[in-house]
């Protein structure tokens, strides 16, 4: 199991190498010079000279990668150009919002969604299975920025039940989370009753129903926890997902998390910040998969390491 | 095809076809002539679905966003089918370096959510249609690629593969007239589910200010701008928002239903 460790981390370095030179590149992928395009082209010689000279855009490029790099290492991800606060810091207030977001809506989609799944496998072509399938579809094709707003109009609005947006109370998370949490309960949903169908057929599963165990003690204690793993991948890949998705829920209820940093920091041009938002989105991408890999071959043994 | 909602799939998207194809005689008014008279208005017998805002006409405004959907999802699955299925075939038939090399790349695209990408690419290019089909198409290709390679390395050493070797045939010939009609059928689903998720992405782009530009009418855009006037007019966002679900569900719908025609096995 340590080996194996080991050898997913060294195989996520160069990953992680790739990904920040894709986001190096960027900057450098503007057309035009992002100077001007940061300033205007009215802007005064000095001003100009000024800010290449603290964007670092007067090296040469060369130079200006490994000193990129060499600054993700040692944790100086460069200053925002707005405030000249240092990007760690602006990423270190904002990270835990889209945190706790990110994590209810995992929350809320795995407690909706493999109930929901169980039941439909179990009572297959039923009503309830029906009813399940077509939601869960609606669910995958329903998009997050309609969502919100139709949830803000019902609960919020019509009903006054919740706050619209903000992080002022516990129950601004609720909205939020359901936005972003929606299309992954909904593929959550079927991964689970799919995966259950396929376990309900087999062997172990008829001989403990022989054994006269309770129907709830078969599905649950056996059979689910068979079904379960494929599920257990999926939502661990997809919570690198909700990082980025996030970003839509957060623009819509004004929530302050990494999502409305890197939104706002685009609209003011200030590419430092941006730069720093999306890296730290993907490094967590990165290492969530990592988690769940190995946590796949913990839950597994079948899984050879 | 035999399933009903496959059916569905297949009507939903043959409507959007025809819609975004016939536009500008469809569209009852101008999408873009403003009338601040009716700003906010309802639907009505002039107006079907109402005004924006700007007291434009709804219902032109939607016909000529299926336009563009539709045109920059055909063209990113087109361009990305295209060059993802053949950089897929060469990697799978070369083996050794180059799949490996291959196989990294396509890793390294994987490692980052494809939305982020497109935001990050998006927040340095600008917003433009043409920038919107150049950032989908640099990732879209890995699925179709790593698709095709799979396929081609088990197809590669099938006995008519190796026939077609032992006489004589060319390299080039084997991998598009031999290797490719064989995965046509999981191409073509991929493209299905393809065309749903670069719907839903250019919209999510336009929403957030990064994809079709303001004045350009686009179902997301849309959104986003009736959200600024969700209290006041609630229909200038859910209408939108209803014809992005029907397309995406249509998309994945056909998508299903040619997964079960076509390849049955992968069910």
């Amino acid at each position: 199991m340590f080996n194996y460790v080991i050898k997913r981390l060294f195989t996520a370095i160069p990953v992680l190498l790739a990904v920040s030179t894709i986001v190096f590149f960027l900057i450098h992928a503007i057309p035009g010079d992002p100077v001007d395009l940061i300033l205007g082209e009215q802007a005064i010689a000095a001003d100009r000279v000024e800010l290449a000279r603290e964007m670092g855009l007067d090296r040469p490029v060369a130079e200006q990668y490994v000193k990129f790099l060499g600054g993700l290492v040692t944790g100086n991800w460069g200053r925002s150009i707005f405030d000249k606060r240092p990007v760690t810091e602006l990423i270190g207030e904002r990270w835990s919002a889209t945190f706790w977001l990110a994590l209810c809506a995992m929350l809320v989609a795995v407690a909706a969604a493999i109930p929901a799944g169980v039941f439909a496998a179990v009572r297959k072509g039923s009503v309830w299975d029906q009813l399940t399938m077509t939601a869960s579809l609606i669910g995958i094709s329903v998009p997050s920025f309609w969502l919100g707003p139709v949830l803000i109009l019902l609960f919020s609005v019509e009903l006054g039940w919740l706050p619209i947006s903000g992080r002022d109370s516990p129950h601004s998370l609720i909205l939020p989370a359901i936005t972003l949490g929606a299309a992954l309960a909904a593929m959550i949903a079927r991964l689970t009753r799919s995966s259950m169908i396929e376990e309900i057929k087999r062997e172990y599963v008829t001989t403990a129903r022989s054994k006269g165990l309770s129907e709830n003690s078969v599905i649950f204690k056996h059979a689910l926890r068979n079904a379960i793993n494929p599920v257990i991948t999926i939502v661990g890949l997809q919570v690198g997902a909700l990082l980025a998705g996030a970003i839509i829920a957060e623009k819509i209820f004004s929530w302050p998390g990494l999502g409305s940093l890197l939104m706002e920091s685009i609209a003011r041009r200030d590419y430092p910040v941006v730069q720093g938002c999306i890296l730290a989105i993907s490094f967590a991408y990165v290492v969530v998969n990592l988690v769940t890999d190995c946590l796949y071959r913990v839950a597994d043994p079948r899984v050879k390491l | 095809m035999k399933s009903v909602t496959a059916k569905a799939g297949l009507i939903i998207v043959a409507i959007l076809v025809l819609v975004a194809i016939f536009a500008p005689h469809l569209a009852p008014q101008d999408p873009g002539a403003y009338n601040l008279d009716l700003a906010f208005a309802g639907p009505s017998r002039q107006h079907w679905l109402g005004n924006d805002a700007d007291g434009r006409d709804m219902l032109s405004r939607m016909i000529m966003g299926a336009r563009v959907s539709l045109g920059i999802s055909v063209g990113v699955v087109g361009i990305t089918l295209i060059i993802g299925s053949l950089m897929g075939i060469v990697a799978g038939w070369c083996g050794g370096v180059v799949d490996r090399a291959f196989s990294f790349v396509c890793d390294v695209f994987l490692a980052f959510p494809g939305f982020l990408f497109a935001i990050a690419v998006a927040a340095f290019l600008g917003p433009s249609v043409v920038n919107v089909v150049i950032i989908l198409c640099i990732r879209g290709w890995v699925t179709f690629a790593r698709l095709t390679r799979g396929q081609t390395l088990s197809l590669k050493e099938r006995e008519f593969v190796q026939a077609g070797r032992s006489i004589g045939v060319r390299t080039p010939r084997i991998l598009v007239r031999h290797l490719l009609p064989n995965m046509i059928g999981p191409i073509v689903v991929n493209a299905s589910f393809g065309m749903a998720g670069v719907i839903m992405i250019e919209s999510s782009l336009s929403f957030l200010g990064l994809g079709v530009p303001v004045d350009v009418p686009s179902w997301g855009g849309m959104i986003d701008q009736g959200t600024q006037f969700l209290l006041v007019a609630p229909h200038l966002s859910i209408i939108p928002g209803i014809a992005i679900m029907l397309v995406v569900l249509g998309f994945n719908l056909l998508g299903d239903g040619l997964r079960d025609m076509l390849a049955p096995r992968g069910r």
